[in-house]
């Protein structure tokens, strides 16, 4: 369990050297293979959590994150810094998750469509069912997460988990930021209720 | 009420802001002002607290932790799809310009073989359409060109057409030059003796002609 958190700090103590600068300047240059690794190292945590927000999908996140990322790095070159990497990342986190939900319901329609009969093409050593780490408290987070709207879980856990500023944030959900603010406290609020002990958690 | 106008700040305000205080992310400023409004608000102090328990309820290092866990493996598959596409021989664009070209060369001999039988068709159909009194001597040999061998009764009866089109042509030519004599005389001065001869010779062609008496 220590070598564990002490692996998860070293890692975010080493990416966290690097700052988005560093990061293009390095996919752009001879060094693209070095600084694709700190690029997803560095954002993969959110990216993954993004993803497995919309696509409610362990698989379905993990292939969203890896689709993400290599779109990423071959489109670095249009990124023009108008917003932060980390805002122009959820903006392809969405696009990604949104076209895999209309593959999804597209192969749901046709039932005999050949890809239901093909092999994943990546496995994953993880199965968050079977691990016992923390479960139970992830799973307690998630149930509260899905008691509350859209709106307020997006900034409850943008601004608290993530830490991201409000102006970041706006960009991303496209909502002012007296909005923000008051649906991140709605959200504070209907998880108290939640987190009672006569509560529905 | 009065601290808040006082700081140009409504309750509402200051309660969105308040995760925001428990969580240590305000400014000086906006902190100042809620030490200062909680001091006299129960309601912003029972907010507070509230606040407080859920944020020590939902460690966010700990969901952090798990979540760095959990997409731990990611880096590596990106780097891994990456390498296998640097080292792949044919990529997606290749087999897309391979594929296109294909089908642009498959269309090209098609079109070359079926052109000759295709332009033949057209040539009959249009003419099998257009209106006979428009079909010209030219017209009707090309057509006969066309469909000499297996439409011989069709040619046989434009080739007819044609030619009772081109008498009626042969016909309205001799009128017009005839009138076109006539006026011309007409304005010749002192010479009513030819002009009255001329009428009479016009009548007599006109008359061979089989015209009635409302084209005189």
């Amino acid at each position: 369990m220590y070598l564990r958190a002490f692996f998860i700090d070293f890692y975010r103590k080493r990416t966290s050297l690097q700052s988005d600068q560093d990061i293009i300047h390095g996919l752009l240059s001879d060094k693209r293979d070095y600084a694709a690794n700190i690029f997803v190292r560095k954002y993969q945590r959110f990216v993954f959590s993004v993803a497995q927000r919309y696509l409610k999908s362990y698989e379905d996140a993990c292939d969203a994150s890896q689709e993400v990322f290599i779109k990423a790095i071959r489109n670095i070159g249009n990124f023009r810094g108008e917003c932060s990497l980390q805002t122009w990342l959820y903006s392809i986190v969405i696009n990604v998750c949104h076209s895999m939900n209309k593959k999804k319901k597209l192969r749901s329609f046709v039932s005999f469509s050949p890809f239901d009969s093909m092999p994943e093409s990546i496995t994953y050593d993880y199965n968050p069912e079977n691990s016992t780490l923390d479960t139970e408290f992830q799973q307690i987070f998630d149930n509260l997460m899905k008691q509350l709207p859209e709106k307020q879980r997006e900034t409850f856990i943008l601004r608290y988990i993530d830490e991201l500023s409000y102006e970041e944030i706006s960009q991303m959900l496209g909502t002012s930021i007296g909005g923000l603010k008051a649906n991140y406290f709605q959200a504070v609020k209907k998880l108290a209720l939640l987190l009672k002990p006569d509560g529905d958690i | 009420m009065e601290i808040y106008n006082i700081m140009n700040m409504n309750q509402q305000h200051l309660l969105d802001s308040l995760p925001d205080y428990v969580d240590g992310k305000v400014d000086e400023h906006l902190k100042d002002a809620i030490d200062n409004a909680k001091q006299l608000d129960t309601v912003l102090q029972s907010e507070i607290i509230t606040i407080q328990s859920v944020f020590n309820a939902l460690d966010k290092d700990q969901i952090r932790t798990h979540q760095e866990y959990i997409s731990r493996n990611i880096s590596v598959h990106v780097v891994q799809a990456l390498e296998t596409k640097k080292t792949r021989l044919f990529t997606s664009n290749h087999i897309i310009a391979f594929c296109t070209l294909s089908v642009i060369i498959c269309i090209s001999i098609l079109y070359s073989i079926y052109l000759p039988d295709k332009h033949n068709l057209t040539a009959v159909s249009s003419y099998t359409l257009s209106d006979s009194n428009n079909i010209s001597k030219n017209d009707a040999s090309e057509v006969q060109d066309v469909i000499y061998e297996t439409h011989d009764i069709f040619q046989l009866s434009l080739l007819e057409e044609s030619n009772a089109y081109q008498q009626e042509l042969l016909d309205d030519i001799i009128v017009d030059e005839v009138f076109a004599i006539y006026e011309r005389e007409l304005t010749l001065e002192n010479q009513s003796e030819t002009t009255t001869a001329l009428e009479n010779e016009i009548q007599n062609v006109l008359l061979l002609e089989g015209k009635d008496d409302e084209t005189l």
